[in-house]
Order: structure tokens, then C-alpha cells, then sequence
């Protein structure tokens, strides 16, 4: 999948307190988990991004409780992909079970400024800042990891095995 | 990245409802196997209001209807980090899941125990398997003899305290040397627990004759144990020498804070709190027991103590560890996570004090987030309760643990 959009940059260690304060676990609704997303690092957030906008987060994003309406909120918002430095376990986890592509790139991270143009192709990896003309290579999703977030995450893809493993891992050991 | 197939999956009765609408939404019928599913009421238990109330009843009707095995309720609920592996669920070598980042501490058997997510946890229930990214594996070797009354919680302490909060992120742990391997099952449960503070994926101790024996009439499926071929590469090694470590103490708010108690003496305490799936085991009430029996609870301090499973607090009641407590004044609590997370049973009000037994003092962990909160094991728990200001049971008992008591800080039968 290509993807094409602008950068919005946030920091270091984000918590899922920060993505989705506790007080809204309880919505159900996408679009008001949505206009949540991030306001526990800025309340105003939700007005400064678009559709289609490509978060760029620092280290160790996600970190924190392990609440799956933080990824939730974030796809809601809009992003259809978040880079980050590097992801917390388990919120990189939930990120590609409810289908949000993640990459993970320090480089990427740091060449990339708040408003830069991006190009991201999620099936090689492959992540070009035409503002600044970097580009930057991160190792695409492995197999099943990438059929997962192709197809919408881990629910959608588990109803499409109908009785066959879920997860073929032969030749897919890469540490 | 593998895909593997689950041995047990486990879920605590909070965060069920997520997982069961999860689960509806997959088609099946029933759980992949009801033997391997395991749902135990801890965070509000008894139902703490109504809307608890509801959620567990409806647990109770999807978890009939989907045959769920262990749905661990009323006489039944503990926290299933404790009940999980007294009932012996899970064993050496297996793989174990769960929808809470403690599910690390059955490791503490030799099994690989994981935190994961609420939809990784309804798949793994209805269809038995899991997709994992295999993490870099290190070594945490424990070395020396500490001081008679330091529990394997100051150990604890000290390692996070050295290694920071993500001192071991995203890596399987695996405790080695003589400290882990002198503790009886409790004590490594406790070590293993607080590997999650400093970010570990997993963490395990290597399954020898104290774990095999452990689950031995618990009707454990024991298998061969798998382990670590000598020789095996790490991406670290870190060496502790814990000769002479006194207790320790984590300072407000943050897990890795932890200095001897001694620097933080006599600052006043409003509320202890003994249990959690950190130290809830026999082996922390007994010590408490030691510190407390033929003492009072000071009176501007309260002492809440909650066993961690019904095992627990029908041992405790038999060796006459409840009478102890309940002559010094404390307050105790049915099995579970009980004020913990904030939720239940003894939170803290704005501007009070607290010190806990559990593994995390987040800002506003145990309650208000005005209050404060001190980590510290069950002796020094104990010993700050009689004070009503931090000590250490050296200074409320003497140096060495009553030999009455009949066990050592480690759990074993001297
Ligand atoms: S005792 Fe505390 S840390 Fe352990 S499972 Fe319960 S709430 Fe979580």
C-alpha cells in the first residue's frame, strides 16, 4: 500500500495515557475515540491534523497501560500509518491487530520535520520525504504480520483462515 | 515474527467483556479448548458496584456458553498471577498468554509467559494460537547473601532500581546464579513478577526440583522442560551482588526508584498495604506475621492486608497468620488485587501516604492522584505499620527474623 501524506511530529515516550486519557476508555464510538487521540500531550490536537496525515512519533511510543483504544483512537483520527523511533510491546501489538501499519525507523524518525511531505510504500518499507529529499528504508512486516494489517487486523484476517493455522511462520524466523 | 500455539490463555474479569464482544464477532462456537482458558475475577472482586455486578454476570452466562474451563469466581477468586500457577495450569516449558502485562510471572515455573493485547487475547481463546516477534534473550545473575531480613522484593528493588524502566525492554529475562535458585517457589514468583518494571517481554527461571516439586498434586500437565542450551549467546549479561543488601524502599513515583529504607526513616506512613501478585504468597504474610505477632498497627496508621488467593488465605488462617493480623489491627481483606490499581478495598485519599507491597507507584496508582505512594516488601511493610513511619524491621524486631516463625525470608524451612 502507498501512502501519501503529511508529517506530524510528536516526541519521546508517549504514553497510552497521553494517546487516550482513561477517562474516554469507555467511548465506543470511532469518532469520538478520534477526536480524543493525542489530547493528553496537547488538548488541541485533534485541530491541528487531517485526514490522511502520517504521525512521526519518537522512542519508545505506546509505552504504558496496555489499553487497545489508544491505537483505536490514533487509526480514527485519521493516520493511516504511524512511524515512530521505536514502539513500547504491547501497543505495537495492538497498532497491527486493529490494522494500523506501524513503522519503525530511529532515522526515519530524526531526518523527518513537522510538516514534511511523505511518500511510505507499507508493503517494502520503504519511506521518502519529498521536502527534503531523504529517504530512509525500514524492513517491511514479515508474512503474516503484513496480511494482518493488509486485511484490516487480526480479527478480519483470523475470519479469513476459516479453520486453516492462522500463522505460517516457515522461512519467517527473523528474530 | 512466529506464530505459536498457546497452552493457556488468561484474562482477568475487568477487562473480559472487551475480549468475550471479541470474541462473538470470531464465530465460534466455543473456546479452542476450555481446559486452556482461564477468566479470574481480581480488580473488583466481590463486585465493587453495579456496573461490575453486570459485567460479571454476564461473564458467568458467556462463560458457560462458550465452555471456558476456569472461570474463577467468588470462593474461587484470586489474582491470577497467584491462582494460576496453584492450580497448576500452566507448567515448565509451556506457553502461557494473557490480557495483563503480570502474566510474565508464571515464568517464574520455566514457562514463557506473555503479556498481550485485549484482541490478540479473544483469538488465542477461540482459535489456541498467537503471533510473536522472538525478543533478544539476557541474563539477570544474582549473586551473594543479603541481610536476614531483606525478602526477594528488595532484591527486586535493587535490580529495577540499577536497570531503570526500560532497562530490559522488549527482552526475555532469564534469572540465573545461586540468589534465585536458594528461593523457594514464592520468592521467584516475586523476582520474576517485577521483571515487567523494567520492560521485560518475559522473564523465567530455570525449572529445577523446587518448581517440579511445587506443582506436584496440583495436576499440572508436566511435560520436558525446555531451557537454554549452555553455551546460549545473550544480548547482555548483568551481574548483581546482593552480599549484605539491606531492605529496600522505591521512592514516590516510580518503580525504579528504590534506596535503602534507612534514608527514607521516619517519614509518617498513613496506610500499608500487604498483598498484590507481587507479594500476596504464604511466604510474605508469614514474614509480615513475624514482624507483627504480639505487636499493634499504630494508631494514626492503617494496616490492610489481602491474601492473593483463596490457597493463600486458608494456609494463613491454619497457621494462625489471620489471628496475628487481626490482633494487631489489621484490616483484612478476600482474595485479589484489592486497592492496587486504585480500584477497590482501601484506595488512598488526596494527600495521603501510602506504602504497598505491589510492584508500580505510578502517579495516582493506588488512588488519588494527590497521594503519594512507597514500594517496599512485607518486612518492611510490616514494620512501618507498628512504627506509623517508614522502618525497618531491624529496628521494630531486631536483626534476625524470630525463629518461631520457623521459615527464612525465602520460604524455605531452615
Ligand atoms: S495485584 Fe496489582 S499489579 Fe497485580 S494483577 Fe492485580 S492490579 Fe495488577
Amino acid at each position: 500500500m502507498i501512502l501519501g501524506g503529511r508529517a506530524v511530529k510528536i516526541g519521546d515516550h508517549v504514553s497510552t495515557d497521553q494517546i487516550l486519557p482513561g477517562r474516554y476508555m469507555s467511548l465506543t464510538d470511532a469518532e469520538e475515540l478520534g477526536r480524543h487521540a493525542l489530547e493528553g500531550l496537547d488538548p488541541e490536537f485533534s485541530s491541528r491534523i487531517s485526514p490522511g496525515d502520517i504521525l512521526v512519533a519518537g522512542v519508545n511510543f505506546g509505552t504504558g497501560s496496555s489499553r487497545e483504544q489508544a491505537p483505536q483512537a490514533l487509526r480514527a483520527a485519521g493516520f493511516p500509518a504511524i512511524l515512530a523511533a521505536s514502539f513500547a510491546r504491547i501497543f505495537f501489538r495492538n497498532c497491527i491487530n486493529i490494522g494500523l501499519p506501524v513503522l519503525w525507523s530511529p532515522q526515519a524518525s530524526e531526518g523527518i520535520s513537522d510538516g514534511d511531505l511523505l511518500k511510505i510504500d507499507t508493503t517494502t518499507g520503504a519511506i521518502l520525504d519529498e521536502t527534503n529529499g531523504a529517504s530512509f528504508d525500514t524492513s517491511p512486516m514479515p508474512g503474516f504480520v503484513a496480511s494482518i494489517t493488509e486485511m484490516g487486523g487480526l480479527i478480519p484476517y483470523a475470519l479469513s483462515r476459516s479453520g486453516k493455522r492462522l500463522f505460517e511462520t516457515e522461512g519467517e524466523r527473523t528474530g | 515474527m512466529v506464530g505459536v500455539t498457546v497452552d493457556l490463555v488468561t484474562c482477568d474479569e475487568l477487562s473480559f467483556p472487551q475480549v468475550a464482544a471479541m470474541i462473538r464477532t470470531l464465530g465460534v462456537e466455543r473456546v479452542f479448548d476450555g481446559d486452556r482458558v482461564a477468566v479470574v475475577a481480581d480488580h473488583e472482586t466481590p463486585a465493587r458496584d453495579l456496573v461490575s455486578a453486570e459485567h460479571m454476570k454476564a461473564t458467568r452466562v458467556f462463560a458457560s456458553e462458550f465452555e471456558i474451563g476456569h472461570l474463577l469466581d467468588a470462593g474461587e477468586a484470586g489474582i491470577v498471577h497467584v491462582v494460576v500457577p496453584e492450580r497448576g495450569l500452566v507448567s515448565p516449558g509451556e506457553i502461557m498468554a494473557g490480557y495483563d502485562s503480570h502474566v510474565l510471572t508464571a515464568g517464574a515455573l520455566g514457562a514463557f509467559a506473555v503479556g498481550i493485547g485485549a484482541t490478540d487475547t479473544a483469538v488465542a481463546m477461540a482459535f489456541g494460537e498467537l503471533w510473536l516477534r522472538v525478543p533478544e534473550s539476557v541474563r539477570i545473575v544474582v549473586d551473594g547473601e543479603p541481610r536476614p531480613w531483606t525478602t526477594p522484593k528488595d532484591v527486586g528493588l535493587q535490580i529495577v532500581a540499577r536497570l531503570g524502566q526500560a532497562g530490559c525492554l522488549y527482552q526475555a529475562i532469564e534469572y540465573d546464579g545461586a540468589y534465585p535458585a536458594s528461593l523457594a517457589m514464592d520468592g521467584r514468583f516475586t523476582l520474576v513478577n517485577m521483571s515487567i518494571e523494567i520492560g521485560a517481554k518475559s522473564a523465567a527461571i530455570e525449572p529445577d526440583a523446587i518448581a517440579l516439586d511445587y506443582l506436584q498434586g496440583r495436576g499440572a500437565r508436566i511435560s520436558e522442560p525446555v531451557w537454554a542450551d549452555a553455551g546460549a549467546s545473550y544480548a547482555a549479561t548483568h551481574v548483581f551482588d546482593v552480599e549484605g543488601l539491606a531492605p529496600m524502599i522505591a521512592l514516590p513515583s516510580a518503580p525504579d526508584s528504590g534506596v535503602p529504607v534507612s534514608e527514607v526513616a521516619g517519614k509518617h506512613v498513613d496506610q500499608v498495604f500487604l498483598g498484590t501478585c507481587t507479594n500476596g504468597r504464604l511466604t510474605d504474610l508469614r514474614v509480615a506475621a513475624a514482624v507483627l505477632r504480639g505487636r499493634r498497627v499504630h494508631p494514626g496508621t492503617r494496616l490492610v492486608i489481602i491474601p492473593g488467593s483463596p490457597e493463600v488465605f486458608r494456609l494463613a488462617l491454619a497457621e494462625g497468620l489471620v489471628q496475628i493480623f487481626a490482633d494487631a489491627g489489621a484490616v483484612i481483606g478476600p482474595p485479589g488485587c484489592g486497592p492496587c490499581a486504585g480500584l477497590h478495598m482501601g484506595v488512598l485519599a488526596g494527600g495521603e501516604v501510602g506504602l504497598s507491597t505491589s510492584s508500580r507507584n505510578f502517579p495516582g496508582r493506588m488512588g488519588s492522584p494527590e497521594s503519594l505512594l512507597y514500594l517496599a516488601g512485607p518486612a518492611v511493610a510490616a514494620a512501618t505499620a507498628v512504627a506509623g513511619e517508614i522502618a525497618g524491621p531491624e529496628e521494630v524486631v531486631g536483626t534476625r527474623p524470630p525463629k518461631e516463625i520457623a521459615v527464612s525470608v525465602r520460604g524455605r524451612v531452615e
